[in-house]
């Protein structure tokens, strides 16, 4: 069956975020492609596009540069310096396939306030659904206080380890190495995530699910507060289909002809071990 | 003074009118039958029993005549009566059917249509018998909303699930009746099968739009099925086994007071399934299964009759995930619905008639998968009555009211979060309607019925309903309806798992539905031909917004921080749209070849705020076009009718099935582009390109076509009737599109897109044994 193609219209594709306290840095501007394209990774970057930074408040803009060892974007003298509550905004313009387009997208970088209480967290080393005396399976916990002003907590889940070897062949799913080689999910597997919707000031918990537990070894678990543009991306863009295959639009932030995410978050890191 | 003395005449001639009034039965298991006529010979007077199978003949002059009931695959009856002045006779039919061999040769029964029982019929309502049903071909098991999507104006989306859509309408939007309780989900085995067991329904008829103020509370269709009051004058038995399924049906007399229905089915695919070779290594799921009705009608006396119904169903999914005896985990999941409801028919004067009802409905299902929980419902009781005043001849009038309390649940608690909500609303109805026939070739019925749905606000609404016929000839009738319609109930629409019900409150109104409908029926040559037109506007549509949970508002948090909702907002995008279209039936009802051919186009348009940027655009079950043929045969007499003999009855017999469908292809969203992006900031990978998505569905899959075939060989030994049978489903294996899938592939960091269809339901073969006595 063929697809008609006719409903290709070009995009401009952002990749970007802001962390308070680092300089507008890694803001990746890329294309879209036409279904039935064959895309070469090494070339979706956009290197001539302009592409600006504004603090709104201070209605300053500043211009941003393409690096092409980060393939992406970044402010020319590492200012402005990204704070906390500022609202910013990001104004890109390209030419793809000819077309003159341009998009913008405004984001609020989180209230100061949210870290993760190590001491409050469960972290340090498990079995792989280790059981406690009365036979429940244990868990990894993150604690955290929330930024006064974010809802949606994103949880970046890294099996630094990931390999062959390290694979989990008991898992919950009945998944096999070679069922992971097959359907080419190593990456899927490797990397997870999960979120949490909170609003509670005192500290709120989050469990670290063993249904994103693949592998045994080291994790790395980076936990977001993250902005509503960051929110509604990671919710949104890859659920726009239905199970019946047809499929609907993601909740993206952009104003002209942008798509993807420009958006902003407060990040902290920890550290655990799944033993065999 | 004039005036006066029309009305004074009149007044004389009703004062001193006789009453003929009565109910019409099956003389060979003394069910009632609904829409039969009756009518004095060689006069204007006449009637057609109502659902209930009552009937009253009004105004009446004083005199002799001859009083005769005709009904289809029955014999006529005839009965001299006299009438004095103000007599109220009460005569009770019993109608002798033609023989049940001759039933099986027709199939689709009566030769003796009278056209009379064409005009009597509402517009836009068709009406099957459950013979109809079990003759066409289908997937392993007759089906009630399968037959229905091979009638003009009703389609099904996919092979994968029963509902219907009437007319542009969703789901949701027609109200499915089973002896007057409202069923809430009426799917199987992921919306594979629907839950009318054929062997037990007695009546079932599909008003398609433009229905009367007695009924509403949906925007687009009734489906009201009637079950088996059971046989009276003897125990009969329908038993069926197929590979994957079993089902049988129980009638039996209660003495001489009344009489018991009872029916109960249950599949075992998942053993049968299993068994098989190739699926041996597989992990097939547990699953299966099961309905049953139980049914009691008995006479109090002759003006008052009880019937007490009773149904349940229930699926049963307990799936394992995984290999791992410790790390192993089920996924269960079982719902069902369960009604009962009780019916007292009180006559307390020939020209009145009333039912009263006491209803329960629920529907209810429950979810578990790892830490993920979920119990979900919907339940109401109701209390209605119906009443019926025969005034005159030519004037009746209805009125009825319904109080409904109605509860809505949905609990689900998950890792990160707990959704806890419970709905709870008040439904009352009044309405009431004359049905005027001001000559005898004109009817005229208007009504109103007021609807007051109470849930965090009252809904007051008044709704006109009008419709009327204009019998142009003995064969031919022009019918025409409008209506205005309300709906106060939505589903959350959920493929294969069941929808969420939420209910009109003060952050969603009501939506609206206005029907005009006109068409033509007539007969000739045989054939019973309807021609429809309509037009369907509809307000404040609420569309599903698969991100509502992105927006969501906790009410509290838990312990360890994890919100609770108590009410979901944003659940729909509203908006607007249009429906209209034009149908053509050609009906076949008698002969040794029998069936129908339907043709339908139509269009239907949304236009939703915040969808496909505001931008009208087809909702996915829209097709322009359906064409369907269900043709049955009876062989040995189909080769005696092209030699020009007489049908006789044979022994054994041979009947064939087949039924051939046609659909425009469905609107579905493509792709426009693809692009690739890291899932978070520090997960710097692209496992493949993500897919934005063009117009909402402004590509259109290819038509839809599939070609059924069924055998069945009838040989009675004794008593006994057996009918094994086979039946083969999408004969030609056509691939009929269900949507498209997207493959990626990541090589030498180059990505490779391929796209491929997923296919509807491919050849199904299927055999079973049907055993009557």
């Amino acid at each position: 069956m063929q697809v008609d193609e006719q409903q290709y219209a070009p995009k401009i594709v952002v990749d970007g975020y802001l962390f308070p306290g680092r300089p507008v840095q890694n803001i990746r501007i890329m294309r879209n492609y036409p279904l039935n394209t064959e895309i070469d990774l090494n070339d979706i970057f956009l290197s001539n596009a302009r592409v600006s930074c504004m603090d709104v408040a201070a209605g300053k803009n500043y211009p941003l540069v393409f690096r092409a060892s980060e393939y992406a974007y970044t402010s020319a003298d590492s200012r402005p310096v990204v704070e906390y509550g500022k609202v910013y905004r990001l104004d890109v313009q390209a030419e793809i396939d000819g077309e003159n387009l341009s998009t913008s997208c405004t984001s609020q970088v989180p209230q100061k306030g949210f870290y993760i209480d190590r001491e409050a967290s469960i972290l340090g080393e498990k079995i792989y659904r280790q059981k406690n005396k009365r036979g429940e399976v244990e868990k990894f916990r993150l604690a955290f206080k929330r930024s006064p002003d974010v809802d949606t907590y994103i949880c970046s889940i890294i099996a630094m380890n990931a390999s062959v070897f390290t694979f989990i062949e008991d898992n919950s799913l009945g998944l096999k190495w070679q069922d992971v080689q097959e359907r080419n999910i190593l990456m899927n597997l490797k990397y997870r995530s999960q979120r949490m919707i909170t609003g509670q000031d005192k500290l709120a918990y989050m469990d670290i699910n063993w249904m994103n537990i693949w592998y045994y070894g080291d994790y790395r678990v980076i936990l977001y507060a993250a902005d509503e543009n960051f929110a509604d991306f990671v919710l949104s863009y890859r659920n726009v289909r239905d199970i019946d295959g047809n499929l609907w639009e993601p909740k993206f932030h952009f104003e002209g002809d942008g798509i993807g995410v420009f958006g902003a978050a407060i990040a902290d890191t920890v550290y655990f071990r799944v033993n065999r | 003074m004039i005036r006066f003395l029309i009305f004074s005449g009149i007044l004389a001639g009703t004062l001193n009118a006789a009453v003929i009034s009565g109910f019409v039965y099956d003389d060979s298991t003394g069910e009632r039958l609904a829409g039969a006529n009756v009518f004095l010979q060689n006069t204007r007077f006449g009637a057609a029993t109502n659902n209930s199978g009552y009937f009253v003949i009004a105004d009446v002059p004083p005199s002799q005549y001859l009083l005769v009931c005709h009904f289809i695959g029955y014999f006529t009856f005839q009965k001299k009566v006299e009438l004095g002045q103000r007599q109220q006779a009460r005569i009770d039919i019993r109608l002798a059917p033609t023989t049940l061999e001759t039933q099986a040769i027709t199939v689709l029964a009566d030769s003796a249509v009278s056209d009379q029982s064409l005009y009597q019929r509402p517009v836009s309502q068709i009406s099957i018998k459950p013979r109809h049903i079990g003759k066409i071909p289908q997937i392993l098991e007759s089906d009630l909303l399968r037959t229905l999507t091979r009638l003009p104006g009703i389609v099904a989306v996919s092979d994968y699930s029963s509902e219907i859509y009437v007319r542009g309408g969703t789901p949701d939007q027609n109200l499915y009746l089973m002896d007057g309780a409202q069923i809430y989900n009426p799917e199987h085995f992921f919306g594979l099968f629907s839950v009318f067991n054929t062997d037990a329904i007695k009546d079932v008829w599909i008003s398609k739009g433009g229905f009367g103020a007695n009924y509403g509370g949906r925007l687009s269709s009734v489906l009201n099925v009637t079950n088996l009051d059971g046989n009276r004058k003897q125990v009969k038995n329908t038993t069926s086994v197929s590979l994957l399924s079993a089902r049988t049906t129980m009638q039996l007399p209660l003495g001489s007071i009344g009489s018991l229905s009872g029916s109960f089915r249950r599949t075992y695919f998942d053993e049968t399934i299993a068994r098989l070779k190739i699926m041996r290594e597989k992990n097939i799921p547990d699953y299966y299964f099961w309905d049953g009705h139980l049914k009691a009608f008995i006479d109090l006396n002759n003006n008052n009759k009880l019937t007490c119904s009773f149904f349940n169903s229930s699926d049963k999914l307990n799936y394992v995930v995984g290999e791992n005896p410790e790390a192993r985990e089920h996924l269960l999941y079982n719902w069902g619905n369960r009604t009962a409801s009780a019916k007292w028919t009180v006559i307390p004067n020939p020209t009145v008639y009333g039912d009263l009802w006491v209803v329960y409905s629920r529907f209810g299902s429950d979810f578990k998968f790892m830490d993920f929980q979920e119990d979900n419902g919907i339940s109401d009781i109701t209390a209605k009555f119906a009443l019926e005043y025969y005034y005159t001849q030519k004037l009746l009038f209805q009125a009825g009211g319904e109080h409904t309390t109605l509860t809505a649940r949905y609990n689900a608690r998950f890792p990160a979060g707990i959704v806890d909500i419970d709905q709870n609303a008040v439904f009352d109805v009044l309405y009431g309607q004359a049905v005027w026939q001001p000559t005898p070739r004109l009817e005229i019925q208007a009504g109103c019925r007021l609807n007051r749905f109470r849930n965090e606000k009252v809904f007051l609404q008044p709704v006109p309903r009008f419709s009327a016929k204009y019998q142009l000839f003995d064969f031919m009738s022009l019918k025409a309806a409008a209506g205005s319609y309300r709906q106060y109930l939505f589903r959350v629409p959920r493929t294969f798992v069941s929808d969420i019900w939420a209910l009109s409150n003060r952050e969603y109104n009501n939506s609206r539905a206005d029907h005009f409908i006109t068409g033509v029926q007539c007969r000739f040559a045989g054939l019973e031909v309807e021609v429809e037109g309509y037009l369907k506007n509809y307000g404040n549509l609420l569309f599903y917004d698969p991100f509502f949970f992105i927006n969501q508002f906790p009410a509290g948090y838990d312990s360890l921080g994890h919100p609770e909702y108590n009410r979901l907002r944003h659940l729909f995008h509203n908006g607007s749209g249009f429906s209209y279209g034009g149908e053509v039936l050609l009906r076949k009802d008698s002969g040794v070849v029998n069936g129908w051919v339907s043709c339908a186009i139509s269009r239907t348009r949304y236009k939703i705020n915040a969808v496909n940027s505001g931008l009208r655009f087809a909702p996915r079950h829209d097709r322009f076009a359906t064409i369907n043929i269900v043709c049955n045969m009876d062989v040995r007499n189909s080769i005696r009718f092209f030699l020009k003999k007489n049908p006789v009855q044979y022994k054994n017999k041979w009947q064939v099935g087949a039924g051939f469908v046609y659909a425009a292809g469905q609107p579905i969203t493509t792709t426009s582009s693809v692009y690739v992006v890291r899932p978070l900031p520090d997960q710097d990978f692209y496992s493949g390109y993500e897919l934005y998505p063009g117009k909402r569905n402004g590509f259109r899959l290819p038509p839809y076509i599939r070609l059924d075939f069924s055998l069945t060989y009838s040989r009675r030994v004794g008593r006994i009737l057996l009918q094994p049978y086979v039946q083969v489903y999408n004969v030609t294996d056509r691939k009929n599109v269900w949507f498209i899938q997207y493959r990626d592939n990541l090589e030498n960091g180059k990505i490779l897109q391929d796209v491929d269809t997923f296919s509807m339901l491919p050849i199904l073969p299927s055999a079973g044994l049907t055993i009557i006595f």
